[in-house]
């Protein structure tokens, strides 16, 4: 029976309480700078059945909201009280989605009874495998990302394995600080046994049952009900993600959306194939996956600010993954920067749910900037240090109301970053610069958010530099509704010498002292046509630093000479740009450059063609097939390309025709079916 | 000072958003209490409006005022209402941003859309210039200071009309050496321009922080020095010698010239002065642990008192920016009674955040407020009488309250209006007993071992039912507890705290070293104690201070550091596995390390409170039906006026007590005793436990 609204508002009340004193619990203790600093954890607590019904609002990471543990909960057989159970591995059950990502789950016991899990995880800074911190793009295959633990008991009845705590601590590059992580974890669970045994007290074991499930109902109502005040339709949204692999070709998550009345369709079937870099998503095809709840939870709470945060909002949604594709990738692809997607993945969700909602939601946010790892050696004790640096990040996109924030924001505000004061305390390099990059925002009437750029010194031979998440060096975040695109990110080495490289994407690295690195996030996208944006707002920007008196002039058409606002002359321009803006054909988004470029050749038509024929192959095949495919396609002279997609059907005819192995594959699958 | 023949008067004044609170404290006659109206633009008119008015009804002279303690809210006002100075802030090369990007905290993790939540309106772009310097992670030196730069920082900055100067260069803590000398080159061209400095506002690590609080402390330095300045000089020509004390954050008074130079100290000036009144009431009833919880009109502050001391956090906030400085843990959340109740689009019933104010005001008010608030519900359940609201100052409209409740609560959920009324008790009360169990389990305390001390006009209503939900056993209510806090002021000791970073493991250290840097900060804060006259020879108390934390930890401990312990430091470290084990749940025996050594000198601080005369039991009783949620029908309570309670008299709940500037509702399974002193002491009879 459904308790009632105000006993339930009371019991949603202590729920969040208890995720923040678990969350408060183990930021306070944990010893990892990745942890204290950068707060990529979660805790909260679930149903017997698995489903999160509380999480913390204000500390640790946001992507866990609707995070089932039922897959992990079921692995186990039989609970005592005291067990706390484990995984890291994202293949077993696909609750974990990346091995640095240790996942805890102890159950809650009533009378013999489980009434509830404490969850949480924790991202190892290193987990072993074949790179310090466990992760790069140019890995392959999981087995190569670290340590793999699949469900299993750290503790039992209270007491922890040590065996299984000798296997991990051997197969890490930084046991204690792994060990120091874990300790505050288990005080997290506890933490959250204690408050649940306190709730139970004060509601009685009944109602604390049944309110758990109403919690989850409560949200699933208020999401049904910002769901059914979106206009019923479709709406197609792509982008890319620069490279598929180290110096490959754009990899596409394509969505389509169908709202109808309180429900939301998410069909990402035009996304591409699973890829022979760690970029994949593992989700197993769940329709509710919570990899691909972030962006919803994103979109639906920033249109409801009351909205409950917990596994029930989950429900207005389903999810069409295709198999082998980078948004449900097979075992053993390597997933340990699925993050890289992921964020892409948000994006893809805000921009498609942007044109359902033009006036409610914001520009593209920034991405692209890196989580940095170096590993190097201090010369003053000869000693080998790795150690996270800093999360370079960017703003939100422009809305509807203001300037999107600078520095972070949109999804990507869950990172802090780290003082500078601690990142040369803990490793040995110097610190040049830590600030705002100029130009770098999407330009509009309420313009992006500016990216962060970091410019460092490396202090000692065979430093390397890991900076994962590199991307946004080619495809930018994008405007709305007249407003343009963010800039793109940049790693550069040695900048302004004459030994200055420009790395793209590279995201390992290494160097020697006194070689100088670069790095800024891309920018986010602004909001509405720059014209609009008054002419004081903009020369304020300029007087900031924010925006270069050349870019002010050729985005905004305000003059500023010397500091000083010209407003006449800014008047004139601006009429004049006013009359070419009218005279373009107003697109609802607005693009960078290499992407209109890219799309001249790779437009709906031919992905379409692409996709139906990447799906008649078998997975281990799709990726390769996709690289002599695009191959072929680019070969060509843009000119003799019609568009309509029979380009790709006749190149992908010719990689058929090449590959006698790719034949006889093709022509067992159609003699199986 | 010169010698007075009659023992002095002593006076405390606290300015609130509404009233200005002043009490007088004369010998042989008790205490003397008054509210004036607060003048906000110069609040010290208030001040100056209060004390004429307590001296002539009195009939004291002004020169016989011996100790004159003020809480001000005129630091707190100048951020919250954007009036501080016009400040230049200077870094390091390279890092000009740093206020900007901040930590990049997001309260708001999951909305897409949000507002900066760093104080950039301190310094927004062009008043942040670089100098050219560098100072390295050892404290080592690696750019020197180049002057030239500093020169063209501090004259841009000048230029674009910065009133005041914040220095925050990185690593300033380790070396404070080019912070000063750009303080040097800013006094020879500028002279009579205010500089702070991050190494002496807060030496320690995290550039953010501390340039924030640098940046804070020169935006409120020259509005704090004018108003103590002016109200120093109003008191000097009222006739007042005694010299002018102001409240800072920790609790502790201070000397006006000193808190004109750490103006950062006084951002709680006034809920600080509650909580040492609060804590001066325990005293009083003889209860060491207790929980103050000040409710007004659209928050609710909360602190805790432990063994006699309130708890300090190493860092606040003002305005939701972070401030770190040591002050007393008071937690703001917005719950009070002009709380509005609302529900959302899942048919579900909150309170709050937003508030009615005092414009329109709860329904009741009848100033054409039409949502559903705390009050109304009050008022609604029989809780408050509408015609002695603020002692008869406001008659109250039932009819418009009933109104509001039913139609914005009762009716869309289908419930009664006094079922609906106790849902708005509920709930808010559920929210801010939420908020005292995070407050206390932050530090480690479980609430139940606590007292409850009600303070402000709405905290006695609701202390029974908070009390309830948090197995609170004992609530101790004051005499007056609308005006504590200025009571507290006259309750408080001297204090002067200075702290510095010490980067060393507890196990390598040498005591020699520690002993060298307390030295240090020892001389230093009696130099200040130098300045506060005959007060600092009272009762003179010296307390040292570690914050440790495990190596490689974040965050760290507060622990107190006995010098004339056999082995200082070995007690220094089983003290910090101790209190780790009680904030957070475990401790192992790794290595710890000092982040920060810390002095604090107090002076004086008798802990007396206001002590009242009691009333006569012969005073009529009346009694008034009242709706209790979790009850379906309505009891019947006896209704009592405070000052007609009788010293040991027992007064069974459900009862409640109407006094000028609160209403106390005794709940059932609560029983008060009236102390001696005046005191209401509820205790919750054990019988009545759920």
């Amino acid at each position: 029976m459904p308790i009632d609204k105000v006993t339930l508002a009371i019991l949603g009340n202590h729920a969040r309480a208890a995720a923040e004193s678990m969350a408060y619990t183990l930021y306070r203790t944990a010893h990892s700078t990745f942890v204290k600093e950068t707060e990529d954890f979660t805790t909260g607590l679930t149903t017997p059945a698995g489903a999160t019904f509380a999480t913390p609002t204000e500390l640790g990471a946001t992507w866990f909201v609707c995070l089932d543990y039922g897959n992990a909960i079921r692995a186990i057989d039989g609970y005592e009280e005291g067990d706390i159970c484990l995984t890291n591995d994202p293949y077993s059950g696909y609750v974990c989605t990346h091995p640095p990502d240790l996942h805890l789950w102890q159950p809650i016991f009533h009378r013999g009874e489980v009434v509830s899990f404490a969850v949480g995880h924790i991202h190892n800074t290193d987990v072993g495998g074949a790179v310090p911190a466990s992760l790069s793009r140019t890995l392959t295959e999981v087995h190569q990302e670290g340590l793999r633990i699949p469900p299993m008991k750290l503790a039992r009845r209270g007491e922890l394995d040590r065996s299984l705590l000798d296997v991990m601590w051997t197969n890490v590059r930084m046991p204690e600080q792994n060990w120091g992580d874990l300790k505050a974890q288990i005080a997290a669970m506890r933490t959250g046994e204690r408050k649940v045994h306190e709730m139970i007290a004060r509601f009685g074991v009944d109602t604390f049952r049944s309110g758990v499930e109403d919690l989850l109902d409560y949200a699933e109502a208020q999401a049904r009900r910002v769901v059914r005040s979106l206009p019923d339709g479709e709406y197609f949204f792509s982008d890319y993600i620069d490279e598929d692999a180290p110096g490959g070709h754009p990899c596409r998550i394509a969505l389509r959306l169908e709202i109808r009345d309180d429900e939301v369709v998410l069909d990402f079937s035009g996304s591409d194939p699973q890829l022979e870099s760690s970029i994949n998503m593992p989700t197993g095809g769940d329709p509710r996956h919570v990899l691909l709840m972030v962006g919803l939870v994103y979109v639906l709470y920033s249109l409801d600010r009351t909205l409950p945060l917990n596994a029930g909002i989950a429900r207005v949604a389903r999810c069409i993954l295709p198999e082998g594709s980078v948004v449900n990738a097979s075992f053993p692809a390597a997933v340990g920067m699925r993050s890289l997607t992921c964020v892409r993945l948000q994006g893809v969700i805000m921009g498609a749910f942007s044109q359902a909602a033009p006036d409610r939601l914001p520009a593209g946010p920034a991405s692209g900037g890196p989580i940095m790892n170096v590993n190097t050696v201090d010369n003053r004790t000869g000693r080998r240090v790795v150690a996270s640096i800093d999360p370079i990040t960017g703003g939100a996109g422009g809305n509807p109301r203001e300037d999107g924030t600078d520095g972070s924001g949109a999804n990507s505000s869950f990172l802090k970053n780290t003082p500078v004061e601690i990142n040369e305390a803990e490793v040995p390099i110097r610190i040049l610069r830590y600030g705002l990059a100029r130009d770098s925002a999407g330009a509009g009437f309420h313009r992006g958010g500016l990216a962060t750029e970091l410019t460092f010194e490396a202090q000692a031979p065979g430093t390397r530099v890991t900076a994962r998440n590199r991307d946004r060096t080619r495809f930018t975040s994008w405007g709305i509704q007249g407003g343009r695109p963010g800039a793109p990110s940049r790693f550069v080495l040695n900048p302004g010498t004459a030994r200055e490289q420009d790395l793209a994407n590279t995201d390992i690295l290494t160097i020697g002292p006194g070689d100088v690195v670069h790095i800024r996030c891309g920018g986010a996208g602004g909001w509405g046509s720059p014209l609009r944006r008054p002419a004081e707002a903009v020369a304020l920007d300029v007087a900031r630093g924010f925006v270069s008196p050349e870019r002010a002039l050729a985005d905004y058409g305000v003059v500023v000479r010397d500091g000083v606002l010209d407003a006449d002359a800014s008047a004139r321009e601006r009429e004049r740009l006013r009359a070419e803006e009218a005279a373009a054909d107003g697109d609802f988004y607005a693009f960078g450059a290499s992407r209109i470029a890219y799309e001249r050749t790779w437009n709906r038509a031919c992905y379409a063609a692409l996709t139906e024929v990447l799906a008649s192959v078998p997975v281990h095949w799709r990726f390769f097939v996709k690289h002599r495919v695009f191959e072929r396609v680019e070969a060509h002279p843009p000119d003799a390309r019609p568009g309509d997609g029979s380009e790709v059907r006749a190149a992908f005819d010719a990689v058929v025709a090449s590959y006698v192995q790719l034949r006889t594959v093709l022509a067992a699958g159609a003699a199986r079916r | 000072m010169s010698e007075r023949a009659i023992p002095g008067v002593r006076i405390g004044v606290d300015v609130g958003g509404t009233f200005t609170d002043v009490v007088c404290a004369i010998p042989g006659q008790g205490h003397r209490v008054l509210k004036v109206p607060s003048t906000p633009g110069d609040s010290s008119r208030g001040v100056m409006d209060g004390v004429a008015a307590v001296l002539a009804q009195a009939e004291v002279d002004a020169a016989r005022i011996e100790r004159f303690a003020h809480g001000t809210t005129v630091a707190t006002n100048a951020v919250l209402e954007r009036k501080g100075a016009r400040i230049g802030l200077i870094t390091t090369e390279g890092f000009r941003d740093v206020l900007e990007i901040g930590r990049q905290m997001r309260s708001q993790m999951y909305n897409v859309r949000l507002d900066p939540e760093t104080p950039v309106f301190l310094a927004p772009g062009r008043m942040r210039r670089t100098v050219r310097e560098r100072i390295g992670s050892k404290g080592e030196v690696l750019v020197p200071l180049d002057e030239a730069s500093v020169v063209e920082a501090v004259d841009g900055l000048v230029a674009d009309g910065a009133q005041s100067i914040a220095v925050a260069l990185l690593f300033s803590f380790l070396d404070g050496s080019h912070e000063e000398r750009v303080r040097d080159i800013v006094r020879e061209r500028h002279p009579g321009l205010d500089v702070s400095l991050s190494c002496e506002v807060d030496p320690a690590f995290r550039e953010y922080e501390r340039t924030a609080v640098t940046a804070f402390d020169a935006y409120i330095k020259p509005v704090v020095d004018r108003y103590l300045a002016h109200l120093e000089n109003g008191l000097s020509s009222a006739g007042v010698e005694a010299p002018l004390q102001v409240m800072q954050s920790r609790g502790g008074l201070a000397n006006a010239a000193v808190a004109r130079r750490r103006p950062i100290r006084l951002f709680l000036s006034g809920p600080a002065a509650g909580v040492i009144g609060a804590q001066a009431v325990g005293a009083v009833a003889g209860v060491e642990d207790l929980i103050s919880v000040d409710i007004g009109g659209t928050s609710c502050d909360i602190a805790l008192v432990s063994g006699s001391k309130p708890l300090i956090r190493p860092e606040g906030t003002i305005d939701g920016y972070p401030v770190r400085v040591p002050m007393i843990d008071v937690n703001a959340i917005g719950s009070g009674g002009g709380s509005i109740a609302w529900i959302d689009g899942a048919g579900g019933l909150r309170v709050g955040p937003h508030s009615a104010g005092s414009d329109p005001g709860p329904a009741c008010y009848g100033r054409g407020g039409t949502a559903a608030t705390v009050t109304d519900a009050s008022i609604v359940l029989g809780y408050l009488d509408p015609a002695y609201f603020a002692g008869g100052a406001l008659a109250l409209d039932p009819e418009l309250a009933h109104r509001a409740v039913e139609r914005t609560v009762a009716d869309p959920l289908g419930m009664s209006v006094h079922a609906a009324a106790a849902g708005i008790h509920r709930v808010l009360d559920a929210q801010m007993a939420e908020g005292i169990r995070l407050v206390s389990i932050r530090q480690g305390f479980d609430p139940r071992g606590f007292a409850l001390v009600p303070l402000g006009g709405a905290g006695a209503l609701h202390a029974c039912s908070l009390a309830d939900e948090l197995g609170i056993r004992r609530i101790v209510v004051p005499r007056r507890p609308g005006v504590l806090s200025a009571g507290g002021l006259l309750a408080a000791p001297v204090e002067h705290e200075m702290s510095a970073a010490f980067a060393e493991r507890l196990d390598r250290c040498d005591l020699a070293a520690v002993r060298t840097v307390l030295d240090g900060l020892d001389r230093q804060c009696e130099a200040l104690m130098a300045e506060e006259g005959a007060m600092a020879h009272e009762d003179r108390r010296v307390e040292h201070a570690a914050d440790v934390c495990y190596v490689g930890q974040g965050y760290h401990l507060e622990i107190p550091l006995v010098l004339d312990d056999p082995d200082p430091l070995q007690r220094l470290y089983r003290d910090f596995l101790a209190a780790h084990d009680r904030v957070y749940g475990h401790a192992t025996e790794a290595p710890a390390r000092f982040v920060n050594l810390r002095s604090v000198h107090r002076a004086g601080g008798a802990g007396e409170v206001e002590l009242a005369e009691t009333g006569d039991s012969a005073a009529p009783r009346g009694s008034r039906t009242i709706w209790l949620p979790g009850r379906e029908e309505p009891v019947e309570a006896v209704v009592v006026r405070r000052g007609a309670l009788a010293a040991g008299e027992r007064l069974v709940g459900p009862a409640i007590v109407e006094q000028a500037d609160t209403t106390i509702l005794v709940r059932p399974g609560w029983v008060g005793a009236v102390s001696d002193n005046a005191l209401l002491v509820l205790e919750r009879t054990a019988e009545e436990q759920s």
